[in-house]
């Protein structure tokens, strides 16, 4: 049995590496995908510690993690499209006006 | 931290190359976790209630290698005596098992693929690497006893949700100067500081936890994350939030139809030469985007 705070240490790095992945990146395709590691990084941690209560409640959380997930990607990539129909780029820096 | 190489068409080959490699890798990864982790459950699982029940007086299923870690294991009962080195080790600590070993392999694959979406320049080879790191995780899943979660992992996570970054990845067709060129790197340097800041004390607060809730797994029952088990406990405790689930993809879908069907209209509107003051730049994306 793998004690569970080493999945503790690797879900904090994974969500370290997806907030850096924000912070740090300025492509919104990155950006989203991220986002998308930082929420696996809660889905592990979540898992974790359902396997260490033996409490199945976890893994419905986990479920909803994913649908939210599946949700998020969807919008947010038919924005991203939107977005670069109009201003010819993904590149945040470049979105940072609110009209024209 | 970032790879020259990937541009321009040369590039374009390479970054192919090296996405077939990292998928191939990544599968071939998975199959093998998959097929290890359950033949090791298999094995493993028979037996098990006996050595993973905390304190366990006889334990007579340990091996014989485990002496040392064994006589450590009744001080668990008195939290925090033994120092902050051993955090959560305590309980279970058998030695140096096959899933630990596994849990390694797996979690640096993980934790090297996941570097690799945050670092690499394109995002293609970004979005495959995310990929692997998925099946990784999933076989870390499995070895947690949440095989639906594992499945459900590949086939949304991976399936679904990773083949919509790529199609979009593709669709736009994104050319190295809407890649964008580094700039501002003080703000890069100031956040990465931040960031090992963060990471720092996320280490700290993990290391204080005590090692009591942690390190004691309870044995659990014998459909523990499998379809029956998480299915009666979606239809059972869980049945409202279920049905919101529903509700919430059904408004995500519905969502993103309008967000496209505005585009559509609006870039049609303007390639007719109506009156409106959309930007002029926005007509060709469309012709083309379909």
């Amino acid at each position: 049995m793998v004690p569970t705070s080493w999945y503790l240490y690797l879900a904090a790095f994974l969500f370290v590496v997806g907030v850096a992945g924000v912070v740090v990146r300025r492509n919104a395709i990155v950006v989203l995908m991220s986002v998308e590691l930082m929420l696996n990084a809660a889905n592990l941690t979540i898992l974790a510690f359902a396997r260490a209560r033996g409490d199945m409640g976890g893994h419905a959380i986990a479920f909803f993690v994913i649908a939210t997930a599946a949700a998020e990607a969807s919008v947010g990539l038919a924005l991203l499209i939107h977005v670069f129909r109009h201003f010819r780029s993904v590149h945040l820096d470049d979105l940072a006006g609110m009209k024209n | 931290m970032r790879l020259r190489g990937l541009s321009g068409t040369r590039g374009t080959r390479a970054a192919a190359l090296a996405l077939a490699a990292l998928l191939a890798a990544g599968s071939i990864a998975a199959a093998v976790s998959l097929a290890a982790t359950w033949a090791w459950a298999d094995t493993a699982s028979m037996p098990a209630p006996v050595p993973r029940v905390p304190g366990a007086p006889g334990a007579a299923g340990l091996p014989p290698g485990s002496a040392g870690p064994r006589g450590r294991a009744p001080t668990i009962g008195t939290a925090a005596a033994g120092g902050g080195t051993a955090t959560g080790e305590g309980a279970a600590d058998e030695g140096f098992t096959i899933e630990k070993l596994l849990f390694l392999v797996f979690g640096a694959t993980t934790a090297l693929l996941a570097l690799m979406v945050v670092t690499l320049r394109n995002p293609l080879t970004g979005a495959l690497a995310l990929v692997g790191s998925f099946f990784c995780l999933s076989a870390l899943y499995v070895m947690l006893g949440a095989h639906f979660i594992a499945a459900v992992q590949i086939i949304i996570y991976a399936g679904a949700i990773m083949v919509l970054f790529v199609f979009v990845i593709m669709l736009l067709n994104l050319s190295d100067r809407e890649l964008g060129a580094a700039k501002h790197r003080f703000i890069k340097g100031l956040a990465l500081a931040t960031l090992a800041v963060l990471g720092w004390l996320t280490w700290r607060n993990l290391s204080a936890l005590p090692p009591a809730p942690l390190g004691a797994p309870v044995a659990v029952a014998a459909d523990f994350g499998t379809v029956k088990g998480v299915g009666r406990t979606f239809f059972g405790d869980w049945l409202f939030p279920f049905e919101l689930a529903g509700v919430l993809l059904l408004v995500a879908v519905v969502g993103a139809v309008a967000i496209s069907r505005r585009a559509v209209r609006n870039a049609a509107g303007s390639a007719a030469g109506a009156p409106a003051p959309a930007p002029a730049p926005a007509a060709p994306p469309a012709a083309g985007g379909h």
